[in-house]
């Protein structure tokens, strides 16, 4: 495999979530249970007291189900959903990948976002908390809350913007836009 | 974590998934006639112990899979061997150096770093690294790619690194080293 | 037995048990990777005939960024093979075979390359 090619592995792998969280605590609690109910089986099969119910018990519950077991199996159903829904989506992460050629470099959304707010922010200079970015797969939207009384110039706002966003040349390309809030916060 | 690895994943989740509806959908037949099954008699001895056996397989087998989630043996990075012998260089080496150094960068939080085999003769090194909110990205990127360059120099031979710049909230993997 | 003089030749035979040799060859290469000789481990094989040693162990190295940093890894391990087998066949007295050596870790530090008597 070429070293480009690798790399290309590289940042595809970290796009989507493996899903090894899921599966272990999956497999831990399947294990456990399946503990249990070997030990009832061999309990039953000597013989012996069960622990906490035995194989015929379960196994009348289950055919003549009461109301305990019937949450039981909604919560099971609606548990065997979640599971599907896991196993079917595909789980991108949001991230972006920054080009460079001697690594392979991704950057999570969310300090993407930062960062084009605090450029931005350098030329708004509003409070922090007045200045947001989402940053979605090919745009990025930058929202600021003016102080009243001090006007912003938009275009000046979208070119520091795009002077980050073009610094760092995130893949798949980002278009940033910038939108003032119509009504401002008194003083700052 | 191999492709194959993330597949399977997906299909133990899956199965497990529709095991959980499936039993569901019988006890609500019970309660709610639908389909007509007969039911489940009382288990003689035998099949008792058919059924701990089942299980013994059942959780041997999970605790396997949990348990090779190891992202196989990373180890050797760089080896050289002649007549006198052999000389081998383990991933944590560049784990180590690199750490170390990123660790100094000004704006970075915390540096965590994670070895791990992407085919038969490659080992990767994973960079996970936390930034000030106002740090700026470009700047930090361009001091761990030096960083990076430098370790070249000194493993003589270059490694594949993955840099993730990332947020810091989620738990960190071993080896994570705090910085201011 | 009674004590003998100075100089005659003492019953008995020199037997080294293969601890006190694995502790001599761990010092050794302690010393040379600039670590702790609880840090190293070593495996003594025979090697048709002669004595294969097999080391795994940290590195003292400089950090990346050091003014003053020196050879690269390589160089350093095989300068430290080299001595390493020097340092066996006189101190140990053994012909030494093949020498392995595994850096497992790098212990960062910006001294210069210290004796550490332990």
């Amino acid at each position: 495999m070429t070293e480009q090619q690798l790399y290309r592995r590289l940042v595809r792998r970290s796009r989507h979530r493996s899903r090894s969280g899921t599966v272990v605590v999956a497999l831990v609690v399947l294990a456990i249970v399946a503990i249990y109910a070997g030990i009832e089986s061999v309990l039953a099969a000597t013989g012996m007291p069960a622990l906490l119910v035995s194989p015929v018990d379960a196994i009348d519950a289950i055919e003549n189900p009461g109301t305990p077991v019937l949450i039981g199996a909604a919560v099971a159903a609606v548990l065997g959903i979640v599971l599907l829904v896991v196993a079917l989506s595909p789980g991108t992460r949001s991230r972006h990948e920054l080009l460079d050629d001697r690594m392979a470099v991704v950057i999570d959304d969310d300090v993407l976002a930062g960062a084009i707010s605090h450029a931005t922010n350098r030329e708004a200079r509003v409070p922090a908390e007045r200045i947001s970015t989402v940053v979605a797969r090919r745009r990025g939207v930058v929202r600021i809350t003016p102080t009243s009384g001090v006007p912003l110039n938009t275009a000046s706002l979208t070119t520091a913007a795009e002077q980050l966003v073009a610094a760092l040349d995130p893949r798949p390309a980002l278009a940033v836009s910038v939108s003032v809030n119509e009504r401002g916060v008194v003083g700052s | 974590m191999t492709r194959s690895n993330r597949i399977g994943n997906r299909i133990i989740i899956a199965i497990l998934g529709l095991a959980l509806i499936a039993a569901a959908a019988w006890v609500g037949n019970r309660a709610m006639p639908v389909v007509d099954v007969p039911a489940i008699p009382a288990p003689p001895t035998n099949a008792l112990w058919i059924a701990a056996a089942t299980a013994l397989v059942v959780v041997v087998l999970a605790l396997l899979w949990v348990f090779t989630r190891g992202r196989g043996h990373t180890r050797t990075v760089v080896t050289v061997t002649d007549d006198s012998g052999r000389a081998s260089v383990d991933a944590r080496v560049a784990a180590d150096f690199i750490t170390e150094d990123v660790s100094r960068i000004v704006d970075v939080v915390s540096v965590a770093s994670r070895a791990y085999r992407t085919d038969k003769k490659t080992v990767a090194l994973e960079l996970r690294v936390t930034t000030r909110r106002s740090a700026d990205v470009r700047l930090v990127v361009d001091a761990v790619k030096r960083a990076v360059i430098e370790l070249d120099d000194v493993l003589e031979t270059r490694i594949p690194v993955l840099l993730h710049v990332a947020t810091g909230v989620r738990a960190s993997f071993a080896r994570e080293q705090r910085v201011h | 037995m009674t004590a003998v003089a100075d100089g005659a030749r003492v019953a008995g035979r020199n037997a080294v048990s293969t601890r006190a040799l694995e502790k001599t060859v761990r010092a050794i290469a302690a010393h040379r990777l600039g670590v702790k000789a609880d840090a190293v481990s070593v495996k003594l094989t025979d090697d048709s005939g002669l004595l294969a040693v097999a080391i795994t162990g940290p590195l003292r190295m400089q950090p990346l960024r050091s003014e003053h940093r020196g050879d690269g890894i390589m160089t350093r391990i095989q300068a430290a093979r080299v001595a390493i087998r020097d340092d066996v066949t006189t101190i140990a007295d053994s012909r030494v075979g093949l020498v392995d050596v595994t850096i497992s870790s790098a212990i960062i530090s910006d001294e210069t390359e210290t004796r550490r008597v332990k």
